[in-house]
């Protein structure tokens, strides 16, 4: 009993990090049908930004929130600089601009940083075990699924209850109605880089306090889960990203636990598999939304 | 006196296919204008170069004294332009009081927020009142409304921006004749509120009936424009002419 509690947490804890991945990634693909190769680097920035900020000696609980407001405005620049000239532009510059975006982000980093990883110290109670009737869990996956709910609930909160909110929903919908609303689309693309932004730079903080280290190339697994994550809950919904996300961490736990100890090394594999079963049986991904273009 | 829109020779299409052919219109402040024509004669692509979605290759479009053949969508829905447009374009997975209220948007650059939160209850309970199943369903869905109700969403949504010119792109397309009828209903109440409308129909009738002045395109070019009820009075001609059907609408 407490070993399954045990994975379910587990479950909850990886999967809020890759649903909250997919929410900031599907956010922006929602208003611009932009998709976003250069999001893990975003993660990467914040993550080296923390590094600095707590090398130099800073209080945690202020290098938290300059973290977040340190991606959040890397975000926007990233949006307004290589993306707002693109509204409108077919699918495939959006794409190759996006790339471009990784390559010379990564690069800087490499510049900036080198090649070899930087460790990010946390504070000590992050790291600790609450141990409670026979139940061991890390201080962090308690964080990272707090976060996680409270990210999404603030998310939700600012979609349906803000006039913002409403923006956001009428553009990803039908753009050009939007405009006839007086709807601005460069602002809403502001607000979606802004938004989504701020959940990476939360995702950066959780991902590496769990790594423990920061690389320039540590973007490519957290935007390959996001990616998963989001086409198994089915591309451009905001409530399919989170639902993939949640799944993809719980397919990828119970690999690692039923799995025989031979066959762990192939654990990613068979998640692939079993994602890609799922996809034939249901080609609008889990929440069957209609892939319009996908 | 000054029109209130004026269109000078507009040319505009899709990639290489011309569309429109150097057409022109006028409309004067508190008239009503019809514009019709058959399928593909280019009303609508005339509608969206009015209201800014589509940049013309030659000509102007001049609203209230100012040049706005340049001026995007979003701008000039502040300046009082607002198109309900063809097959409605209504928010499927925002609610009915959300679609209302996101018509209100453009005049956030014309309003302070408090005399905007007036004018949005003001507008709201009057559209309320002329569209009663729209105050029932105030928490439904866009998706979740008959064709008949999303035409009247799309009216009231246009309204609530305020609209000094207020352009429908066939506001009765894929309604039954009642709700059509309710549809002309409403536009009637409006035109006697002294709204400036352009009426955009393929059928002639019911719009020749209710405006002041119509004109017809065909094949992308203007064949005729001139007094309502003059060109009611040729009506079996102009519909021979132009193949226009008229029966049953």
């Amino acid at each position: 009993m407490t070993a399954l509690v045990q994975h379910v947490l587990d479950a909850l804890s990886v999967g809020s990090t890759y649903a909250l991945l997919a929410l900031g990634l599907t956010l922006v693909f929602s208003v611009m049908n932009l998709i976003n190769f250069a999001y893990g680097l975003l993660l990467v920035w914040g993550g080296y930004a923390a590094c600095v900020l707590v090398d130099a000696g800073l209080p945690f609980a202020l290098v938290v929130p300059l973290c977040v407001l340190f991606v959040t405005a890397l975000s926007v620049v990233m949006g307004r600089v290589a993306f707002r000239p693109f509204i409108g532009a077919p699918q495939i510059t959006l794409l190759i601009t996006s790339f471009g975006v990784l390559l010379i982000t990564q690069y800087i980093a490499i510049l900036v940083f080198g090649e070899k990883p930087r460790v990010l110290n946390t504070p000590d109670f992050l790291t600790g075990v609450i141990a409670a009737g026979g139940l061991r869990v890390p201080v962090l996956q308690v964080v990272t699924i707090a976060s996680g709910a409270l990210v999404v609930a603030a998310f939700y909160g600012l979609l349906h209850r803000t006039p913002f909110g409403a923006h956001l929903r009428a553009a990803a919908e039908s753009p050009e109605t939007a405009r006839l609303m007086g709807i601005r689309p460069d602002r809403v693309l502001m607000i979606a880089f802004a938004i989504s932004g701020a959940i990476a730079g939360v995702v950066g903080l959780l991902w590496f306090a769990k790594v423990g280290a920061v690389t320039p190339r540590s973007d490519m697994e957290p935007t390959l889960k996001a990616f998963i994550a989001i086409v198994l809950g089915g591309l451009g919904r905001t409530s399919g990203a989170m639902l993939g996300g949640l799944a993809l961490g719980g397919i990828e736990v119970t690999m690692n636990v039923v799995l025989p100890s031979g066959a762990i090394t192939y654990a990613q594999a068979i998640v692939f598999a079993v994602v890609i079963a799922l996809l034939v049986l249901r080609p609008g991904g889990l929440s069957g939304a209609r892939t319009e273009a996908a | 006196m000054e029109p209130l829109l004026q269109v000078s020779d507009l040319v505009v299409g899709y990639g290489a296919t011309k569309v429109l052919k150097g057409v022109s219109l006028t409309v004067a402040p508190g008239e009503a204008v019809a514009v019709l024509g058959a399928n593909g004669a280019g009303k609508s692509t005339l509608m969206k170069v009015i209201s800014g979605l589509l940049a013309p290759w030659e000509g102007t479009v001049r609203f209230g004294g100012e040049d706005v053949t340049g001026m995007p969508a979003e701008e000039r829905a502040a300046l009082g332009i607002a198109l309900a447009p063809e097959g409605r374009g209504i928010f499927a997975t925002l609610s009915i009081e959300e679609n209302l209220l996101i018509g209100a948007t453009c005049l956030r650059r014309r309003m302070s927020a408090a005399e905007r939160r007036g004018h949005e209850r003001d507008v709201l309970d009057r559209v309320y009142t002329t569209f009663p199943v729209l105050a029932e369903r105030r928490t439904a869905r866009g998706c979740d409304l008959s064709g008949g109700q999303q035409q009247m969403l799309a009216i009231g949504r246009a309204l609530m921006a305020a609209p000094k010119l207020l352009v429908l792109d066939e506001p009765c397309l894929g309604l039954a004749p009642k709700m059509g009828n309710e549809v002309y209903t409403v536009l009637r109440s409006l035109r006697e509120a002294g709204q400036s409308l352009i009426v955009v129909e393929e059928s002639s009738r019911r719009a020749l009936d209710f405006v002041d002045r119509a004109c017809c395109l065909k094949l992308g070019e203007k064949v005729l424009d001139g007094d309502a009820a003059e060109m009611k009075a040729d009506e079996l001609l102009i519909e021979a002419y132009f193949g226009l059907k008229g029966a049953g609408r």
